[in-house]
């Protein structure tokens, strides 16, 4: 932020009341879980189990084998019942392996549970990560091992429990009853690369959980509880660094010493350290106008979001979204038949306002002026239009994170962000 | 269940741009308002009523160029009744904000402008240099300042000098220029002096009641205009500051080579359009560059090109002709402060701008010192 760059972020309207204050709602009996077989863009997987084979909750079902070596298991017991072709959250179709459960709740444990992390010896920490499959819960999926797993020199493990898309409340609730695991994990993370020091970042419109957490970190000097202003994007990880620790990096946060991780995978993290399972459960949020209840939902990993939504009364109203991810970023599903996956943090459904067509661009520069990113999308998306390639490349195309913010922004209802994307989908294609 | 298939994001702001047009429209309605008394109180009802029919007519031809222009190349296939021809025109003239040009453009005639050539120029600005590029956001020049140069050109005869009986045809932008600013007049330190208390002294040049343009003269209501629209966020406030910022540094630093003090420098910024132009004509979103370094480089070199045409050609259109050149190095402007990101931003980009500005401002000093 400054007089030259604009302000790179926006004040959005949260809708986080209509989730935070209310209990948890349990659904985690289904009936059948569908594992997608697919993390962040990968879908090489080796798969380690036929039709008819016994599982448990924890059993290795199947391995991501392309540069990443990332386990994923079962979350229930019973039968595999099929490995077919499904919709995925993503909005494409992929294989998953479907398990029809037994309802007995066998588990099958990875390791003996560690009661005392301090027990746990400093090399064998990113070899525990790496065993549960551990994955960045902030929404891209990226195997948390490969963070941890580096000789440079790190002096802060930064905690990102900022959850900047309006009305997504998992991780909130989540801190808010787990804060213990989550200053016990960040210790443990901070010794497993040598950090001295330990920041969760946290939106300064919480002031419960602020509390929650000062409270939990008063013996330990070391971590430290920072509270951001409520804007948007402040969960990107360069923003958080930028308004934390005033650092700026040019790839990965790694450059300037720092690890950014989100705070439910760390949460989810110590859990399995001290159960010796993998993550077999998370919250979910469902929110939206859409839903009849909005509401977090604690589901098994591979529920089927239709019977969730059915538990909890269904849809109303006409012309619904229903909308996976967050309202600025999240993509729209064409059928509520998909799995919740590992990394899922909300479903939101909306109804479709009316909208009113789109004027011609004034250029008023409000897009330029709030894109976190410094790009021009306008230029961006008129130089997409044109396909004029070296433009898009002297505008940086590629460095559109497709946050959303322009088409929010704009007086004149453009979808800036839709033709950003393209223009920038565009520009990449043509170097593979 | 069926559900909608959209693009993220799936929540927009309450901002609309009839609300921006709106703001500016109110603030040029407000500057307007202000003139029409000033002219009252200080030239009388006939020159008042010549001066709103002036703007009448103009907004009325605006209103009527985009309304033929759309029905004569609509595709008439695509509408079947006249129903939805209607609401196709309709639409497109309220796009096209006829208003808001029409409204600038007499804004900067001369009152006593005759009203064929109000019309002209107003159907010139309207077709050829907006509706021609494509309507509203796709025109490089400023209509409103196109149409006016237009009209000074053409009719130069008449618009310039042509002024009621009643009137004197001297302003003090005009005087100025007839005494080339003072350069080479260092024997003359009354100069400003003498042609401030001509027209009443500089209460009279901010509060406009002087002869002059339109609503040139209204320079407080402008000031007033300014701080609104700032406010709310419809203009970027720092090309107005930057522009008569340099004009004033620039001009003092002359005037005290002059032999001037900073009666110099304030008469300068006090005459002519600059206050008008710099509010109303530079802050057009649509013909400035797209970023806030773009702006500011922009507003420097239209500072210093004005005072080149001002000193050195004794233009009384000098901001005109200078903001029109401005605009046509907008896409120049744009491409070279692409790709600004945070990080090179603070070191390389910005000196870059800076200097590149601070140099142009040099070039120019030491112009006239050569002189
Ligand atoms: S915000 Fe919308 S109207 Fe403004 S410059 Fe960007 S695209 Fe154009
Ligand atoms: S979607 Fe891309 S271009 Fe638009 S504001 Fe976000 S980063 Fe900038």
């Amino acid at each position: 932020m400054g007089f030259f760059s604009g302000k790179n972020k926006v004040k959005i309207k949260g809708f986080k009341d209509l989730t935070n204050t209310k209990d948890i709602f349990e659904y985690l009996e289904p009936k059948i879980v569908a594992i997608p077989l697919r993390d962040a863009t990968s879908e090489t997987f080796d798969v380690h189990v036929k039709i008819g084979d016994y599982v448990k909750i924890g059993t290795n079902i199947a391995t991501r084998k392309d540069h990443f070596v990332v386990p994923i298991f079962s979350s229930v017991s019973g039968f595999v019942k099929d490995i077919k072709e499904m919709y995925h959250v993503s909005g494409k179709i992929v294989n998953h392996i479907v398990i029809e459960n037994d309802f007995k709740d066998e588990k099958q444990e990875l390791f003996n549970p560690k009661e005392n992390f301090e027990n746990i010896p400093k090399n064998d920490i990113v070899e525990y990560i790496k065993k549960l499959g551990v994955m960045g819960l902030g929404g891209a999926g990226f195997p948390t091992y490969v963070k941890y797993n580096t000789d440079k020199k790190v002096d802060t493990i930064l905690i990102n429990g900022i959850e900047c898309e309006p009305y997504i409340t998992s991780d909130e609730i989540n801190i808010k009853k787990n804060a213990e695991f989550l200053i016990e994990g960040t210790l443990l993370l901070m010794r497993s690369v040598d950090a001295k020091n330990g920041i969760i970042g946290i939106k300064e419109n919480k002031p419960s959980l602020y509390k929650v957490l000062t409270e939990s970190v008063l013996e330990h000097k070391n971590i430290k509880i920072v509270q951001t202003p409520d804007v948007y994007p402040m969960g990107w990880e360069r923003l958080l660094l930028r308004q934390t620790l005033k650092r700026e990096y040019d790839k990965l946060p790694i450059e300037v010493g720092v690890i950014v991780s989100n705070a439910s995978t760390v949460i989810e993290f110590s859990k399995s350290l001290k159960t010796g399972l993998p993550a077999y459960e998370r919250i979910i949020t469902i929110s939206g106008n859409g839903f009849v209840k909005n509401q977090n939902v604690k589901v098994r990993i591979g529920t089927i979001l239709k019977e969730i939504i059915q538990e909890m009364g269904g849809y109303k109203g006409e012309n619904l979204k229903l909308i996976y991810g967050g309202p600025m970023m999240g993509n729209t599903l064409d059928t509520d038949e998909v799995a919740i996956t590992s990394i899922a943090s909300s479903f939101l459904c909306m109804e479709e306002e009316k909208k009113e067509e789109p004027s011609p661009c004034l250029r008023c520069s409000r897009c330029v002026d709030y894109c976190p990113c410094g790009l021009q999308p306008v230029a961006l998306m008129n130089a997409g239009e044109q396909k004029e390639v070296n433009l898009l490349r002297e505008l940086s195309a590629f460095k559109c994170t497709s946050c959303g913010v322009c088409s929010y922004v704009c007086p004149s209802k453009i979808d800036v962000t839709e033709g950003v994307s393209k223009a920038r989908d565009f520009y990449l294609s043509l170097f593979e | 269940m069926k559900f909608l298939s959209k693009h993220s994001p799936f929540m927009r702001n309450a901002n609309t741009t009839q609300e921006i047009l709106n703001i500016v429209l109110f603030s040029l309605i407000f500057v307007l308002i202000w003139s029409f008394v000033n002219i009252y109180f200080v030239f009388g009802t006939i020159v008042l009523l010549h001066g709103i029919s002036m703007v009448v007519v103009s907004c009325i031809f605006a209103i009527l160029s985009h309304v033929f222009f759309h029905f004569f190349t609509m595709k008439k296939e695509n509408y079947k009744d006249s129903k939805a021809k209607f609401t196709y025109i309709y639409k497109k003239t309220k796009e096209g904000v006829p208003i808001i040009t029409a409204l600038i453009l007499t804004m900067c005639l001369p009152l006593g402008t005759p009203l064929y050539v109000v019309i002209v120029a107003t159907i010139f600005a309207e077709i050829f240099v907006k509706l021609m590029f494509g309507g509203f956001g796709f025109n490089i020049f400023n209509p409103a300042l196109s149409g006016f140069i237009f009209a000074v050109i053409s009719f130069s005869s008449i618009v310039s000098p042509y002024i009621p009986d009643a009137i004197t045809s001297s302003t003090p932008l005009g005087i100025m220029n007839g005494t080339n600013w003072g350069i080479g007049a260092r024997d003359y330190p009354n100069l400003i002096h003498n042609v401030v208390a001509l027209f009443g002294g500089y209460s009279n040049m901010i509060f406009g009641t002087m002869p002059g343009a339109i609503a040139e003269n209204a320079r407080f209501a402008i000031i007033l205009a300014f701080i609104y629209m700032g406010y709310k966020k419809v203009i970027d406030i720092f090309i107005p500051i930057f522009y008569i910022g340099t004009i004033f540094i620039v001009t003092w630093i002359l005037g005290i080579h002059l032999g001037f003090g900073i009666e110099y420098p304030t008469t300068h910024i006090l005459t002519g359009a600059i206050f008008f132009a710099a509010v109303f004509m530079a802050t057009d979103p649509v013909t400035n560059p797209i970023n806030r370094q773009g702006r500011i480089i922009f507003s420097i070199f239209f500072a210093t090109l004005t005072m080149i045409l001002r000193l050195f050609s004794n233009h009384n259109e000098a901001v005109g002709y200078s903001l029109l050149l401005m605009n046509t190095c907008v896409p120049l402007i744009d491409r070279h402060t692409a790709n600004v990101t945070m990080k090179d931003l603070n070191k390389k980009k910005l000196s870059i701008v800076i200097s590149m500005a601070v140099s142009f401002v040099v070039v120019f000093v030491f112009l006239f010192f050569y002189q």
